[in-house]
């Protein structure tokens, strides 16, 4: 499967792919062109009376087995569905508007900005729905933290300027000098691995967990 | 001078029990964080201490007027109040208007009102944003014309609900710079409420709750020695203060270091 980002084709083959960006107006291209299903935890305003309700408004023929299995890692049970939506905490309402959204899934999601604002736990969760889904579907993710991006991404694709500028992980985060001249952020790990190299002479492997690189750092130090 | 002092507050819904005996004291011109996990009812706590929904379990004072039934407004005078939904919070299609609303329920003359508006405008140099449309503006822009309306008449204390969580690291330091021109210049208190900990750097009143309570109060330097309370309180660790605690862990370092730079220069002198 392929997209196209400013006509730039990238191919799409793994199946969490992360976009790092400047400008939103390529993310709302990107969703016009695609007809994405858009997830964010900006957009909390609800119609319905009822949390079923909402998600039946939202589409009259909702996949319901997703909303269960995602209602599943979130902790939710049946009761939820009967929720009156005055009632929900701002959590709850992050949870619905997911739910209401991946109801209505077609072959890509888009995940834009979504571990705003969510705690620990809460990020964990929507790390697991985001595996959960990239079996069957394709799943973009956006993110202001770039250490989340590298983190969770099979595929990374950074733009500027309206611009791809690099695309696949690997290479991306293996050079950081042409991310730093570009003045692109860069994920925490893979900017010590990289300055430990230039600066120190040391050679520590790009890593994408703290625990893996702390092990490389005790051997080097 | 302590400004809003909270005695025993509890909260109960559905008879859950969300706070439980809660108290605290905020001293005038000081901005103070209350960070927890997700579902924690920080919107309710803000709510609650806002007076929109009364609480007649405990005591709550600001300015020496304690809120019950009869003194609602004379208690709500002395606040203001930015709740999380952003979108929702907007009641004029102009910039402007928006910003003077509350003057104008206030019954300020229009001599006053054009006033206190240049004033906030400059404070907070949002000039560029004065002939927009609300529905025009982006997020941080949105934040900044919400801070100056409820700024404008000049509170003691102004509660934001979860703001910080819609901005970028950039923008998110951009706001706190705000925060601080609204102390220093108004002696306004600030009390915010957040699930992340780098919008707390260098605050030194940060409460973090945990089922209700408050199980920490103190600086920043001082909360990030307890990170296995903070990962208990379901509280993330940034990732370079992680990294430092795991280092230091090792004795490969001896303090946390939040620049990349620092920490590769002290490993490798």
């Amino acid at each position: 499967m392929e997209i196209r980002i400013n006509n730039k084709k990238l191919d799409i083959n793994n199946s969490i792919i992360s976009i790092q960006y400047d400008d939103e107006k390529i993310i709302n291209k990107l969703i016009d062109d695609y007809n994405l299903v858009v997830i964010n935890n900006n957009d909390l305003f609800f119609l319905g009376d009822t949390v079923l309700d909402e998600i039946s408004l939202y589409n009259s023929y909702p996949e319901l087995d997703i909303v269960n299995n995602i209602m599943n890692i979130l902790d939710l049970n049946s009761t939820f569905l009967d929720k009156k939506i005055v009632n929900l905490s701002t959590t709850e309402k992050i949870y619905l508007n997911l739910l209401r959204n991946i109801s209505k899934i077609k072959d890509i999601v888009l995940f834009n900005n979504i571990f705003l604002g969510l705690d620990l736990n809460n990020q964990k969760k929507y790390i697991k729905i985001i595996n959960y889904l990239k079996e069957n579907y394709k799943v973009l993710v956006t993110s202001n933290d770039v250490n989340v991006l590298y983190k969770i991404a099979d595929y990374s694709i950074i733009t500027s300027k309206r611009t791809v500028r690099f695309d696949d992980t690997d290479k991306i985060y293996s050079n950081v000098k042409e991310l730093i001249k570009m003045n692109l952020e860069i994920p925490d790990l893979s900017y010590i691995t990289y300055k430990a190299k230039e600066e120190k002479n040391i050679k520590l492997f790009y890593s994408k967990d703290v625990r893996d690189i702390i092990k490389d750092i005790y051997k080097h130090v | 001078m302590v400004i809003m002092n909270v005695e025993n507050i509890s909260f109960e819904i559905d008879n859950n029990r969300i706070f439980d005996n809660l108290s605290f004291s905020i001293e005038s011109g000081t901005i103070n964080a209350f960070i927890s996990s997700n579902n924690s009812c920080k919107t309710t706590l803000i709510k609650v201490l806002s007076g929109v929904i009364y609480n007649n379990c405990g005591k709550i004072c600001v300015n020496n007027i304690t809120l019950n039934n009869r003194n609602f407004k004379k208690y709500t005078i002395n606040i203001s109040t930015i709740l999380s939904d952003l979108d929702n919070q907007f009641m004029c299609d102009k910039v402007e208007d928006e910003i003077k609303y509350i003057l104008k329920n206030l019954k300020y003359t229009k001599k006053d009102s054009e006033k206190n508006y240049c004033y906030v405008v400059n404070l907070l140099k949002i000039e560029n944003l004065v002939d927009k449309k609300t529905c025009e503006l982006s997020v941080i822009e949105k934040i900044k014309v919400l801070l100056a309306s409820s700024i404008i008449h000049k509170p003691k204390i102004l509660l934001i609900d979860d703001l910080l969580r819609f901005l970028n690291s950039n923008e998110r330091k951009e706001v706190l710079e705000l925060f601080n021109v609204i102390v220093n210049n108004l002696n306004t208190s600030i009390i915010f409420t957040t699930s992340n900990l780098l919008d707390v750097i260098n605050l030194s009143n940060i409460y973090v709750l945990k089922d209700g309570k408050i199980i920490m109060n103190n600086s920043y330097e001082n909360i990030i020695l307890n990170d296995n309370d903070l990962s208990k309180a379901g509280i993330e660790i940034p990732l370079m203060i992680d990294l430092s605690r795991k280092l230091e862990f090792y004795g490969l370092v001896n303090k946390i270091y939040y620049d990349r730079d620092e920490v590769i220069n002290v490993l490798w002198k």
